[in-house]
């Protein structure tokens, strides 16, 4: 019995570090093989390279507009998650704070965008958007993704605010202070945590966020990052240039990769969060 | 705790702040969600301003589209159901082993989560990379082996969702992992120890320990599971290349409605009929979420 519970534990263990392997072991050939030639990759696919292949970095960057897409993906994830937090936090604020007529009503009806799925919405909200003119532009995507990140976000944020103690909105509140300046000097500083977390978990899931981006973006110099990466991967399976295409991969996501490594702990925190905090 | 009221001169603040997030989102959100309900009884392309009103006409269409039940639903079952099942197995396993006293416990666990940040574009490419039939990873690992008997062509047809269905269990593991770990570590040591001391074994411990005590969170991650499962749209239209009709194994219900709405070569354009399947996804997602509620409501464990 004791040796069949080791042994259980072993192949465990075992299964976590073949797990992981996997993955590294991945990105390693991944890495080898975008500095192969197509000849290379095709006579052995485990083999090393001969003389390292630089061009497919070069000619990737330069026929493909990734430069282009990474620096559309910044802007309108950045300017989106702005748009967040200014609209979401205040809210949160007051929904997690205040009782006032319907706010019981208002916080169910946020909570229930959670379990909408986009689907359900896209064509309306397309043909709203085309209608005022803000269909294939990236300011009007940001305001897409600000409205359908509203759930999530305001429920988030409503986690943090509700756990602050409130003795010292109540003193700031004895000596004169008011909601606005108490908000925004006492206790935004204290739910500081809740507004990193909610802007770390929406610039990650806006920075892969694919169908919204496909249907409101047509103009090929407004494309992100996946929408930019997805026509690579289309245009390559007709070119047969495999070993390119690697290194495309390789362009697109070692900086996220960087950007995990140095703050992989913030990060898992930040989308779990939501999840785990009550 | 009891929040901190307002005074009734402050009153107009409460409006003040909550006004751009209800504006929008009731604009943007909850307008459109509602308006799908009636788009879905017209016969629109969209770009034209001619509906015309077909009542339940498409929902009718619908149900006799044999492709779109025993393809594309039945596709998102099998992802929520076996996919999740799987999903959820690795999760426990892993996450089981990563709450012991690991050595290099916060490596193991940032490598498991990484896929969670990847881009499904991303993943689409890598597993393709992996499944290559000429000189993919596996098939070249394969033969490297001699185990060349086991080599297949992964994305023929007949293996086609077989294959994507693995990368979606490698691309979504990690998070639940993650957060099953998060409450495992929660459970007090003790509370397992002395179940251990009173002779109660591994599988024991597990059902009858673990699971009632992250029961909670456990419902959450079941959740967010059902919806995103039924969600899931990027991983599989980028394996079905951005092709007008994509393969059967590549066809859940958001790629069949993405390509029923805004397929972009062949001009299909059938909003209406794109909306009505949307409101399926909605009814199915409702559904499950329903289902789940129920299921953990009974008997709250108390710590």
């Amino acid at each position: 019995m004791i040796f069949f519970k080791k042994l259980l534990k072993i192949l465990a263990k075992a299964f976590l570090v073949a797990w992981c392997l996997f993955s590294v072991l991945g990105f390693i050939w991944i890495l080898i093989t975008s500095l192969k030639t197509n000849r290379e990759l095709f006579k052995n696919a485990w083999g090393l390279f001969t003389e390292p292949q630089w061009d497919n970095y070069a000619s990737i960057w330069t026929s493909f507009k990734l430069s282009r897409n990474f620096l559309n993906s910044i802007y309108v994830v950045s300017l989106s998650v702005i748009e967040i937090i200014l609209v979401c936090t205040p809210a949160a604020y007051v929904l997690s704070r205040v009782k006032f007529f319907g706010s019981r009503a208002l916080t169910s009806l946020v909570v229930f965008g959670m379990g909408v799925p986009f689907q359900l919405l896209l064509i309306p909200l397309y043909f709203s958007m085309h209608s005022i003119g803000m269909v294939d532009s990236l300011f009007g995507l940001s305001i897409v993704y600000c409205a359908l990140s509203i759930p999530f976000t305001v429920f988030l944020e409503m986690g943090f605010f509700r756990n602050l103690p409130t003795a010292l909105a109540e003193a700031a509140y004895i000596d004169g202070s008011g909601p606005i300046k108490t908000f925004l000097l006492i206790m935004l500083p204290l739910g500081m945590p809740g507004v990193i977390t909610a802007a770390i978990f929406n610039f990650v899931s806006l920075w892969n966020e694919f169908l919204l981006a496909l249907t409101f973006l047509n103009s090929d110099t407004l494309f992100t990052l996946p929408v930019g990466l997805f026509g690579l991967q289309t245009s390559m399976q007709y070119t047969g240039k495999w070993t390119t295409m690697f290194a495309g991969f390789v362009i697109v996501t070692v900086p996220t990769m960087v950007i995990y490594m140095l703050l992989s702990r913030k990060i898992i925190s930040g989308l779990t969060m939501g999840a785990i905090k009550e | 705790m009891k929040p901190s009221g307002l005074r009734r001169s402050e009153r107009p603040m409460v409006w003040l702040f909550l006004f751009p997030m209800t504006a929008i989102y009731v604009l943007m959100f909850i307008f459109p969600s509602l308006r799908a309900f009636y788009i879905s009884l017209f016969d629109w392309s969209g770009f034209t301003a001619s509906m015309r009103y077909v009542g339940l006409g498409n929902f009718r269409e619908l149900l006799g589209d044999d492709y779109f039940w025993s393809v594309a639903f039945v596709n998102t079952l099998k992802i929520l159901f076996i996919g999740g099942a799987i999903i959820f197995a690795i999760a426990f396993l892993l996450s089981g082993v990563l709450s012991t006293n690991l050595r290099g416990k916060k490596i193991f666990r940032a490598i498991t989560f990484f896929p969670t940040v990847l881009s499904p574009i991303a993943v689409a490419i890598l597993w393709s990379f992996i499944y290559n039939d000429r000189w993919g990873l596996l098939n070249s690992t394969l033969k490297l082996l001699g185990q060349e008997r086991l080599i297949l062509t992964w994305m023929a047809p007949e293996h086609l969702f077989g294959s994507i269905l693995a990368a979606l269990v490698w691309m979504n593991t990690g998070f639940y992992c993650i957060i099953l770990l998060a409450a495992l570590d929660r459970i007090p040591q003790q509370t397992i120890e002395s179940a251990y001391l009173d002779g109660a074994g591994e599988m024991q411990v597990f059902w009858r320990i673990k699971i009632p005590m992250i029961k909670d969170i456990l419902a959450t991650a079941l959740t967010l599971w059902a919806i995103n499962a039924v969600k899931e749209f990027g991983l599989l239209f980028a394996w079905a290349g951005g092709v007008d009709i994509p393969a059967a194994g590549a066809t859940n219900l958001a790629v069949k409605m993405y390509v029923t709405a805004f397929g972009r070569r062949v001009t299909v354009y059938r909003m209406g009929y794109a909306t009505a399947m949307g409101i399926v996804m909605f009814l199915l997602v409702a559904l499950l979420v329903f289902l789940i509620s129920r299921a953990f409501r009974s008997e709250v464990f108390e710590y």
